[in-house]
């Protein structure tokens, strides 16, 4: 095998064939592409996290500042702030992940970076289920005197159906989807099934890794 | 920093002078002419931007194997995301034979080898590349991460994997020369 894999080949001659000048084209190409491929998705999470963490901060800001004490208010202004400090909590992990791709060294043993790698991929994870904890304050911002004095039968059971589900698939969520559980079905197809198919190939991989690194 | 030490003019000889390894290894990770161009820029990218990070403590080849492996295991996973790699061995007979386009013995012989490596799980081909390129166990295991015996074993399991492929694919050449 070792004298096929040193027999002489045409083709190596033809490849790589770099001067200074190439190799100055090559760096700003793929200095380019690399922004690109890796932090991209990261920064588009993050904009799109600040922006609504402002657009959040402007409504309380205004209801604050600009509406007289209420029992309204205090639902408005009390879900929306736990939804900036949850969104905001989210924020920071997609910068702890661009801060983890900076630090990322290709020159380390190969089972230690593909294992970073492979992690990194995984960490959307801990966004996600984080993000998920907000979902019932989406249905109490509304929430006024008028409505909890005043409302129906119907209003009430919607209420506490949609807050209740909604708290109940929040925690859920938040408990299940983690590094540990994706070896189970229901959660591996959850994960697919919204599009994170990269996050149990990572959890493979990282698997893979392991038993290669020791001889499983 | 080594970038100072390193000029540009000497980091493009040492490319010239390790090109074969960069080769070998971007054959084994990316099956298309275009890609594994793409992939040889993108190691030599990484491998200047890596040589400030250079310890002398390591050896110059340690440092180059880990890095060209890493960017490529990194790009082949990233490619395989996008296509479905087809395996080829089940077909490597047919493969072979049907190109005409070998001078020698060899140039088929370095495709059989060439096309059973890169059927291997990507880190299984980081070894056996390492074991061929004649790196020591030792080395092999600092450019890992794994101890020696861990190496040993697996090499020799592979090498045996490989071993009976090769038999099984010249069972099948027979048979086909005989029909």
């Amino acid at each position: 095998m070792k004298k096929i894999w040193d027999s002489p080949n045409k083709e190596i001659e033809n490849f790589l064939n770099i001067n200074d000048q190439s190799f100055e084209l090559t760096q700003i190409k793929k200095a380019k592409s690399k922004v690109k491929s890796l932090i991209f998705s990261k920064i588009v999470g993050i904009t799109l996290g600040l922006g609504w963490i402002s657009f959040m901060f402007i409504l309380i800001y205004f209801t604050v500042f600009n509406t007289p004490i209420s029992f309204g208010k205090f639902f408005f202004v009390g879900s929306l702030s736990i939804i900036v400090l949850i969104t905001s909590l989210a924020v920071f992990l997609y910068v702890k992940d661009i801060i983890t791709i900076k630090q990322i060294d290709n020159s380390e043993s190969v089972t230690v970076t593909q294992l970073k790698l492979a992690s990194l991929q995984l960490s959307i994870i801990k966004s996600v289920r984080v993000s998920w904890l907000q979902l019932p304050f989406y249905s109490t911002w509304y929430l006024n005197y008028e409505l909890i004095m005043k409302g129906n039968i119907i209003f009430w059971i919607v209420q506490i159906f949609v807050t209740g589900i909604t708290t109940w698939l929040a925690i859920w969520l938040f408990r299940n989807i983690n590094y540990k559980n994706l070896n189970k079905k229901r959660v591996r197809n959850l994960m697919q099934g919204v599009g994170f198919y990269s996050v149990t190939q990572a959890m493979d991989y990282i698997k893979e890794i392991d038993n290669f690194k020791n001889d499983r | 920093m080594m970038n100072n030490q390193i000029d540009k003019k000497e980091f493009v000889r040492l490319i010239q002078e390790n090109k074969g390894i960069v080769f070998k290894i971007c054959n084994s990770y990316c099956q298309d002419k275009e890609g594994r161009e793409d992939l040889a820029q993108e190691i030599v990218y990484q491998l200047w931007r890596s040589i400030q990070t250079f310890h002398a403590e390591l050896k110059f080849s340690t440092w180059m194997y880990r890095i060209t492996l890493n960017v490529a295991i990194s790009y082949y996973r990233k490619s395989k995301r996008v296509n479905t790699i087809v395996s080829l061995s089940e077909n490597l007979t047919d493969i072979i034979d049907e190109n005409e386009g070998y001078e020698d013995e060899y140039e088929k012989d370095r495709m059989l080898l060439q096309n059973l490596i890169n059927d291997l799980k990507e880190l299984d081909r980081t070894l056996i590349i390492l074991f061929l390129e004649a790196k020591t166990y030792k080395e092999i295991a600092e450019i890992l991460g794994m101890t020696e015996t861990n190496v040993a074993t697996k090499i020799y399991r592979i090498k045996e994997q490989l071993k009976q492929k090769i038999m099984n694919f010249k069972n099948q050449r027979i048979w086909k020369t005989r029909i």
